[in-house]
């Protein structure tokens, strides 16, 4: 059939309307089926063409990170390392939460590694690098807006692998949004996404402004990056930087600590370096912790490791646990945040705050052999807690002191207990003797969640999972 | 130049009015009844010494000489009934010729137009409303069930309104989260963009515990309606569909006006439905065996104490000697059907219309308070001009059905223990029991609870279409198909305070979910038609195009913290609400092209072609191009086969190949979109990527191929027709699974991976007695399927490493291999295949697959005088998922009911069994950890789910004419339809179709009914 041929033909009534006919839909053609984007959603570039969309783009990662129960950034970094340590205790059955607790997490289970640990984490990360794509990547924000928002994003992104890292040891550590690149990603060793951290924050420190750029601390200044920074040279046993930063966040003046212990957590805590907002309900920790009534069995209960290891006088022991007596007994739970019930919004969940600042100089002074400026440190918060200053008085009972204020004054808050016995190398001597048989050295790192080996070939398990 | 003819043919007739004597010469014509020419049409004289005969030209004109004035002459046509005429002195004469009406020569309904079965070029199965009202189905697609080879339809679930999975010839997609293999669906020749896609926004009953199946839009279309249903498949049928044809496609026609006096049918049946197939749950006094000898097994005494790790209320608390069969319970109840139709119909030869409402209610096997009831309208009107240049058809239909149903699916509750309490003494539901709160143990909650949780749904559907042919020339018309379709979708889920266990309450609040959905879409398909008889063969071409738009606009919004239960459906009164908005656009366009040579009815050649653009793809790569070529050869009546074999009465061979496409991947996959995020950060609100986006999105293509032969016995007595097809399916577009690490764990690319499905289609129809009073027919299907993953470049890199092996069908297990419960131990033992001592996915082996091997189904048709029966058996052979696959997470002896058959478990050393011991708790960790991590990975959780399914019986009286005249009503038949009735299978769970312990099976129905015709 030679169709060519034919149109020549143009006096057939056929030829002229199919003639017609395609004429029309080749003109129609290319611009009909290029569309736009629809109404309830905005294309990327124009996101980061304008400072206010820009800024609710940043707004949404710390949305998406705060908001949900238990996750990595919302309870979840408290929660598992509590119970995979020696500071919490289950009550219930769930066999899933048990597994932390005994330390034999499986690699299949899908809740806690899974989907409130691991996939948060990265979503987040993922989430801050696709702004920092965009605002770099945008020739149309203003340089202050363009700074403040790398900035939060680079603290976001270290507060992640900070996290992900103390539960899973080496993870990938991406630094784009190339799902082609990402996805195939082997794991990266922890002494080089420490070094990329500290890159991260130096720069974050940078960049932000001393003021923050939200009603209280809901979205990083730059003291929130130093004292992020201070943590990590702590972990890295860079005890002069570790001291810098801290001095850093103290000196600032903008910070003070609470006097009355019932108000450290409180939304509007002087302490606070860094907080979450919740626009919608309190923390999910308390939604967590604090029994439902007073007579209800808690959910988690406070070991008697922990409980223990208050001394007589302490008032954190008042203030920051809850008591329930159940069949004439009691039980502890931790009660730092005291609100559970939704609204109206008290509470926002607490990152960073000015204590543990106090402790990681005491730490990094007596490291370096100042006992008599880590013992100032450390009576500082000894004395908000009621108790008298410290008789350690040499390099070893000085560092043993400080860990053992670490452990009463950051107890289920951010998993301090679990990563600080591992960066001392505690883990196994401690552990293994509270928690035996359950313990072995494999447990002080979890399992990568067995979905991500599956869907990742380059990624190896964790040794002994 | 045609009238010319005519009008010379005319003059001819007018002026030879004499005879010849003796040797003869006679002109004629011979045409259809619709008065077109009949070209290559036999005229032969019969009774003579030396038979004359010839062939008509193309104008149907023919000249025999030499016969005489007595001669008589036989005029034969493939497709017509032969004609017998005395030539008696004529010298002119006009043979109109009748199409014939068998099986054969059927109009059947192919894309932009229509063929018979006779001269079709692919392979297209026709489903007609006399099939369709035998079955008291709601859905169209119900009605397909086993009566289509090479098409797989699966209920998945016995919920009223439930979708069904549709597969034409096998599974080619990879990702069936992304595109279920879909076929196009077309009304009336407009697209029904809805497809088989659920409606629901909200969770429903009908969707299962992981939130698969949920409402079918088809549910909104009444089978009522449809005059036939065509499923076309290969290349030759599909190509022309271009970019959507490559899972098959489906055309519903529906019924339409005839010529003639006003006829009134008016249908009413009524009747019953229950599950097809469920288990027998433990009774009190087993379940508590069953527990006692799993705590024995753990070494664990039961005890009363929440934080001991033998804490069972269950058997210490509660009371032992309560029962309650949940399963009849929960599931017992039974549904009524009612269905009333009301047609009336009529018009003359210019005109005709057809006008008809239906009303089909149904309640369901939950409760008889919650049902699904749709009404429905359907019209359409035929107009042709006087001189039938100019016609014009208009369809359509609308209906609305309210689908009352809860929120989860009771089967999920038929495990729980039989001895829960379920009402206080006051009447109320209980929530505890003896001071031991339900939610403590395991988050049981009291299932009658679900009822509270209502779940309506009220869609809305309206088609309609307006078609206008103009015929410019008598070979050339012109057509323009205008369609325009609105689906919508309004939802309300409530969770009310009395469903919500107080102990729970502090934090789970009353609550309201709101959805509305609507798809609009409009399409335009101007096409010329041209037709023409040129050598001895018949040339028809089509050419036309395609313009369409769908638009989707959703609304979902949750409301929740209500203080009380009185305001519940309005928003305004929640604590706190969400909302959510989206909307899609697609558009498409095509061109498109069908060129048709049939010479002498003997060579059937078919060309057809697509260009298509759709906005589902990023810049440059919108357009393709697609196209098929079909040829056929009706052999027998080559005279060499037909001197030789006049046994046979048809022979066809046919073959066709083309490429297809898909683009079924959703919209906007290409473009890096932001939305609101669901919450404000301090009172701003904010934006978060939607997910990973990847501009390099292209078609996926699906190259067919098929080779058939056909074949009629005994004047077509006996019908066979034989497929063989292989399809492949390249450029795979999947829902890419990736690790979380980067960011979300998929994305939606195109794969390389070929994927083959083949197989033979086997059709015999019998007509095995045929007397007047007496007739039975038989026609049988069959389909031998296979698939089979021929490439997977780099399948090792990918996430699919492991579920998917290169040379196994797609469906492949690659699992441990159960090797049965070890007789020493009573624990479940797999093949440690690398003996290594451990089982780890390295010990994975290929075990089979889930393919059906074989699958069809046997309808046979007995009438015998005024009395009718039907009766369609549907079987399938396949291995399926039994009941361990969802129980394995709580093995027996766990606080959770367990299916009789656990009775036959492992008690002691050197029993033989296939269940293993009973254990109560985490500790047995040999036991707990073969069930809960072990057997679910293993091909313990397969096993044969081949049915046999007497699918459809109907049995009907027509009554006798005397009694009719007498009551002045033209027809009245009363019958008994029933679907689903017996189910023979060995299989292990509850239905081998839906093969899910937590979904309601499929239901069985019997109705009784008249049909009065006026």
């Amino acid at each position: 059939m030679t169709q060519f041929n034919l149109i020549k033909n143009i006096k057939n009534p056929f030829w002229t309307i199919l003639t017609i006919e395609i004429l029309l839909i080749n003109f129609s053609c290319k611009k009909f089926v290029e569309i736009a984007a629809p109404a309830t959603q905005i294309e990327s570039v124009k996101v980061f063409a304008d400072n206010d969309a820009a800024i609710s783009a940043a707004l949404g990662v710390y949305s998406d990170m705060g908001v949900s129960y238990l996750n990595i950034c919302t309870g979840g970094m408290t929660l598992y390392p509590a119970l995979t340590a020696d500071e919490l205790v289950f009550t219930s059955t769930n066999a899933e939460i048990l597994s932390f607790q005994n330390n034999s997490i499986i690699a299949d289970d899908g809740i806690g590694i899974y989907s409130r640990l691991w996939t948060p984490g990265y979503r987040s990360i993922f989430y801050a690098n696709s702004v920092l794509e965009g605002v770099t990547n945008s020739t149309k924000l203003t340089d202050s807006v363009r700074n403040q928002i790398e900035g939060e994003m680079l603290v976001v992104r270290a507060l992640n692998y900070f996290c992900l890292t103390n539960l899973f040891g080496d993870v990938p550590l991406e630094l784009g949004t190339d799902y082609r690149i990402n996805s195939i990603m082997p794991r990266t060793p922890v002494s080089q996404i420490y070094s990329q951290l500290i890159t991260d924050l130096l720069k974050a420190k940078s960049l932000l402004k001393e003021d923050y750029p939200s009603t209280l601390k809901a979205r990083p200044n730059k003291w929130t990056a130093a004292a992020l920074l201070a943590r990590i040279y702590l972990y890295q046993k860079d005890w002069v930087d570790a001291e810098a930063q801290a001095s850093s966040v103290i000196n600032s003046n903008k910070y003070s600590l609470e006097s009355d212990l019932n108000n450290v957590f409180s939304q509007s805590s002087n302490e606070t370096i860094w907080q979450f907002a919740n626009d919608n309900s309190n923390t999910s920790e308390a939604e967590a912790f604090i029994p439902y009534s007073p007579t209800d069995m808690p959910d988690y209960t406070i070991t008697n490791f922990l409980l223990s290891a208050f001394e007589n006088g302490d008032q954190r022991m008042s203030k920051w646990l809850g008591e329930n007596i159940v069949n004439g007994l009691a039980y502890y739970y931790p009660y730092k945040y005291k609100v559970s019930a939704y609204t109206p919004i008290s509470e926002f969940y607490v990152v960073l705050r000015l204590a543990e600042q106090y402790l990681i100089r005491a730490e990094a002074r007596a490291q370096q052999g100042n006992i008599d400026g880590a013992k100032s440190d450390l009576n500082i918060i000894r004395s908000r807690a009621g108790l008298a200053n410290t008789t350690a008085n040499n390099q070893d009972s000085m560092l043993l002191a400080i860990s053992h204020e670490r452990r009463v004054e950051l107890f289920c808050e951010w998993g301090h207990r679990w990563c600080d016995l591992k960066r001392t190398g505690n883990a196994d001597i401690i552990l293994g003797e509270e928690k035996s048989p359950n313990w072995q050295p494999m447990d002080s790192v979890y399992p990568i969640p067995a979905y991500e080996i599956q869907n990742n070939p380059f990624l190896v398990q964790n040794a002994g999972y | 130049m045609k009238i010319f003819y005519y009008g010379l043919l005319i003059m001819f007739l007018a002026l030879s009015n004499h005879s010849f004597s003796q040797v003869f010469q006679i002109d004629g014509v011979v045409l259809t009844t619709r008065g077109e020419p009949l070209n290559g049409a036999t005229i032969s004289e019969v009774k003579s010494n030396s038979p004359k005969a010839c062939e008509t030209d193309n104008h149907g004109n023919f000249k025999l000489s030499g016969i005489s004035v007595n001669s008589v002459l036989l005029v034969t046509h493939i497709g017509y009934e032969p004609q017998q005429i005395n030539v008696e002195n004529r010298s002119k004469v006009t043979i109109i010729l009748r199409q014939k009406t068998g099986e054969l020569d059927e109009v059947i309904i192919q894309a932009y137009g229509t063929t018979t079965r006779r001269l079709s070029t692919g392979n297209i199965t026709k489903i007609t409303s006399n099939e369709i009202e035998t079955q008291p189905v709601s859905n169209p697609l119900a009605a397909l069930e086993g009566r289509v080879p090479g098409v797989t339809i699966t209920q998945t679930s016995g919920v009223p309104g439930s979708s069904f999975n549709v597969e034409i010839r096998g599974r080619t997609a990879l990702d069936q989260g992304l595109s279920k293999n879909d076929p196009l669906f077309v009304i009336d020749g407009v697209f029904f963009e809805p497809g088989n896609q659920p409606s629901n926004q909200l969770r429903s009953a009908a969707n299962d515990n992981f939130g698969n199946g949920g409402l079918s839009p088809l549910n909104s279309i009444n089978p009522s309606d449809i005059e036939s249903i065509e499923i076309l498949k290969d290349a030759d049928a599909t190509a022309i569909y271009g970019s959507r044809g490559a899972n098959g496609v489906i055309l519903i026609t529906t019924k339409k006006g005839k010529a003639g006096a006003t006829k009134i049918t008016a249908n009413v049946y009524s009747g019953a439905s229950t599950p097809t197939r469920t288990m027998n749950m433990l009774n009190t006094q087993q379940y508590i065996q069953m527990r006692k000898e799993g705590f024995k097994n753990d070494g664990i005494t039961p005890s009363t104490n929440p934080f001991d790790p033998g804490y069972a209320p269950d058997i210490m608390v509660w009371d032992t000697t309560r029962y309650t069969d949940f399963k009849k319970l929960l599931i017992g109840n039974i549904a009524h059907t009612i269905d009333a139709q009301l047609f009336m119909s009529g018009g003359n030869q210019l005109t005709q219309f057809l006008i008809g409402g239906g009303f089909h209610r149904e309640t369901n096997v939950f409760s008889k308070n919650l049902n699904d009831t749709r009404g429905s309208a359907h019209f359409s009107i035929n107009h042709n001009s006087e001189k039938k240049k100019l016609n014009v058809a208009f369809s359509g239909g609308y209906s609305n059905d309210k689908n009352q149903l809860i929120s989860t699916d009771l089967t999920q509750y038929i495990n729980m223990i039989p001895n829960l309490q379920l009402y206080n003494a006051d009447g109320s539901l209980s929530w505890e029991q003896d001071g031991v709160s339900y939610a403590t143990v395991n988050n049981f909650i009291n299932p009658l609870s679900v009822l509270f949780e209502k779940n309506t749904s009220i869609t809305e559907n309206l088609y309609s279409n307006l078609q206008v042919f103009y015929k410019i020339l008598p070979s050339l018309t012109f057509k323009t198909s205008m369609g325009y379709n609105t689906f919508k979708n309004d939802e309300v889920a409530i969770v009310p305070g009395t469903a919500i266990d107080p102990y729970t309450r502090a934090w789970i609040t009353p609550s309201s979910s709101f959805a509305n959905a609507s798809t609009n879409s409009w399409s335009v398909e101007p096409q010329l038609n041209y037709l023409k008889n040129i050598g001895q063969g018949k040339l028809n071409v089509l050419v036309g195009g395609t313009l369409q738009e769908k638009k989707y606009e959703g609304n979902v919004i949750q409301a929740s913290r209500f203080s009380n239960d009185l305001l519940l459906d309005n928003p305004a009164a929640a604590g706190f609400v969400t909302a959510e908005a989206s909307q899609t656009l697609y558009h498409y366009e095509a061109l498109f092209g069908r060129i048709n040579y049939d010479l002498k009815d003997k060579y059937l050649m078919n060309v057809t072609f697509r260009r298509d653009g759709s906005s589902r793809f990023g810049p440059d790569k919108q357009f393709a191009n697609f196209g098929a070529v079909g040829v056929g050869w009706i052999f027998n009546e080559e005279p060499f086969i037909k001197n030789k074999f006049s046994f046979l009465s048809f022979g066809k061979l046919r073959a066709s190949y083309g490429i297809t496409g898909n683009d079924q991947i959703g919209d906007y996959n290409f473009m890096n979109l932001w939305s609101n995020a669901s919450t404000t950060y301090q009172g701003t609100p904010t934006l978060l990527p939607d997910k990973l986006y990847n501009p390099a999105l292209g078609w996926e293509t699906n190259k067919k191929m098929e080779i058939a032969i056909e074949l009629g016995f005994l004047k077509d007595k006996i019908l066979l027709s034989t497929s063989y097809y292989n399809n492949r399916s390249s450029n795979q577009l999947v829902n890419y699974p990736l690790p979380n690490q980067a960011g979300y764990n998929s994305v939606v690319m195109n794969l390389p991976a070929l994927v083959q499905n083949s197989g033979i289609e086997l059709v015999i129809s019998t007509k095995n007695i045929i007397r007047k009073n007496f007739s039975w027919t038989t026609s049988i299907n069959a389909t031998v399927p296979q698939n089979k993953l021929i490439s997977f470049p780099g399948l090792a890199l990918t996430s699919y490493e492991g579920t998917l092996i290169v040379g196994q069908p797609l469906s492949v297990i690659n699992r441990y291999k159960y090797l049965g419960v070890d007789p020493k131990t009573g624990v479940y033992t797999f093949d440690d295949t690398n003996g290594d001592g451990k089982l780890t996915p390295a010990d994975y082996q290929v075990l089979g697959n889930l393919n059906p091997k074989i699958y069809g189904g046997l309808v046979n048709t007995i009438n015998y005088h005024n009395i009718q029966l039907v009766f369609l058996f549907e079987f399938k052979k396949q291995i399926g998922k039994n009941y361990l696959s969802q129980f394995y997470n709580t093995p027996p002896g766990f606080i959770s009911n367990q299916p009789e058959i656990v009775l036959k478990r492992w008690q002691k050393p050197g029993d033989i069994s296939d269940v293993q011991q009973f254990i109560a708790t985490y500790s047995s960790r040999p036991a707990y950890l073969a069930t809960n991590t072990q057997l679910n990975v293993s091909n313990g959780i397969y096993s044969d789910a081949s049915y046999i399914r007497l699918k459809n019986v109907s049995l009907s009286y027509n009554l006798p004419d005397i009694l009719l005249s007498k009551l002045k009503i033209s027809s009245i038949k009363v019958y008994i339809n029933a679907q689903n009735l017996l189910t023979i299978t060995k299989y292990v769970g509850l239905d081998p179709e839906t093969q899910n312990m937590y979904v309601l099976p499929p239901l069985k129905t019997i109705v009784a009914g008249i049909q009065l015709t006026f």
